[in-house]
């Protein structure tokens, strides 16, 4: 403690009692020149003041700067994984035309054409279009915690259109196979590992005669009318003629392997 | 008053000119402006006190801007800088407060 106390104590620089005592009595010639040197030094605290402040003000609008930086980063990442999967799925289309070119020369080629065709068209490998429903989903309009969808209510909207009879559906242009999945990332909903912003349009390829009423019933379908009733989450349902489900571009199976001889 | 005079110039001249401060010298510059104001209170007190030397106090000012930076420095290079930055700051604010104490005596006889 007796650091502390000293400290305490003398707070004033020693030197000052020192000067005084072994000042000479008269007047003192150096004065002019010191005084010079009070005013360099109280100068230069000014300066270290104003150049501290304005510093510490300035770095605000840097961390905004950065913030912008950032989104707009991750903006051109976006773009660029958008155009990459486009490219992906003509590349997927050429290959696609490519196989069955050849496989329609003989004539268990085209028997086999006719399987995949029908194994596409239902693992998602290909776009699809038909009637369906179209279901907009978004936020409550003062979209506090409880009126925000999760990554469970879309689950849910979603089952209970498999459940409707859809047979192919894509939520904000990204068609849901038996690989992809719906989360949660802190606040967004990922389907297929991208981030969606609501609204959440979901597509659904079905019979659009029946389709209404067995979502109504289905348990996804009340799931998601108890949060229009209580939580103001706005959700529209219309029947559309012809409907774009649009290929997952990204199916394939990386380590599955047909078992056994076929 | 001149050291008044001088204040207000530097801060003057410190906004107009608002220089960009070096990213290696912003970890010192807060350091080094509470050990200058250190300095100041002290130089206050010792004027209150009738013993004020312009000299001792270019000496301290300069001194104590100079080692607050060096301590900064040597932490950062030991890799406890922030915890030597709030020794140094707590060391200088009880010596603020303390001047201040016997400033405000000084002015308010209380």
């Amino acid at each position: 403690m007796s650091l502390l106390n000293n400290l305490m104590d003398h707070p004033l620089d020693e030197g000052y009692a020192v000067a005084a005592r072994t000042r000479p009595k008269q007047d003192r010639p150096a004065r002019a020149r010191h005084r010079v040197m009070l005013v360099a030094a109280t100068l230069v605290l000014g300066f270290l003041l104003a150049i501290a402040a304005s510093q510490n003000y300035r770095s605000a609008p840097e961390a905004e700067k950065q913030r912008k930086e950032l989104i707009t980063r991750i903006n051109q990442a976006d773009t660029r994984l958008s155009t990459m999967r486009t490219q992906q799925s003509q590349l997927a289309d050429e290959v696609r035309r490519l196989q069955a070119s050849g496989l329609s020369n003989t004539s268990s080629g085209a028997a086999l054409q006719q399987q995949l065709d029908a194994l596409e068209l239902q693992t998602g490998a290909i776009a699809v279009t038909g009637q369906g429903l179209k279901a907009v989903v978004d936020d409550a309009k003062n979209a506090d915690k409880e009126g925000r969808l999760l990554d469970v209510d879309l689950q849910q909207l979603v089952n209970g259109l498999w459940t409707a009879g859809a047979e192919a559906i894509s939520v904000n242009g990204h068609r849901l196979t038996s690989m992809t999945a719906i989360r949660g990332a802190g606040s967004a909903i990922t389907v297929d590992y991208s981030s969606l912003t609501p609204p959440y349009t979901v597509l659904a390829i079905g019979d659009t005669a029946t389709m209404p009423a067995r979502f109504a019933q289905s348990s996804g379908g009340q799931w998601v009318q108890y949060l229009v009733s209580n939580f103001d989450v706005r959700m529209t349902i219309t029947t559309e003629e012809s409907l774009l489900v649009p290929a997952d571009a990204t199916i394939a199976l990386r380590y599955a392997k047909v078992s056994g001889p076929r | 008053m001149i050291a008044v005079l001088g204040l207000v110039i530097g801060v003057v001249i410190g906004l107009l000119v608002a220089p960009d401060v070096p990213e290696w010298a912003q970890p010192y510059l807060p350091i080094a402006v509470v050990a200058a104001l250190d300095a100041v209170f002290g130089a206050l007190r010792a004027f209150l006190d009738g013993i004020f030397d312009d000299k001792v106090f270019v000496v301290s000012f300069v001194s104590n801007v100079l080692i607050a930076a060096l301590i900064v420095y040597l932490g950062d290079q030991l890799g406890v800088g922030s915890q030597l930055s709030t020794g140094v700051v707590v060391v200088l604010g009880i010596r603020i407060f303390t001047n201040m104490a016997a400033i405000r005596r000084h002015v308010f006889r209380a």
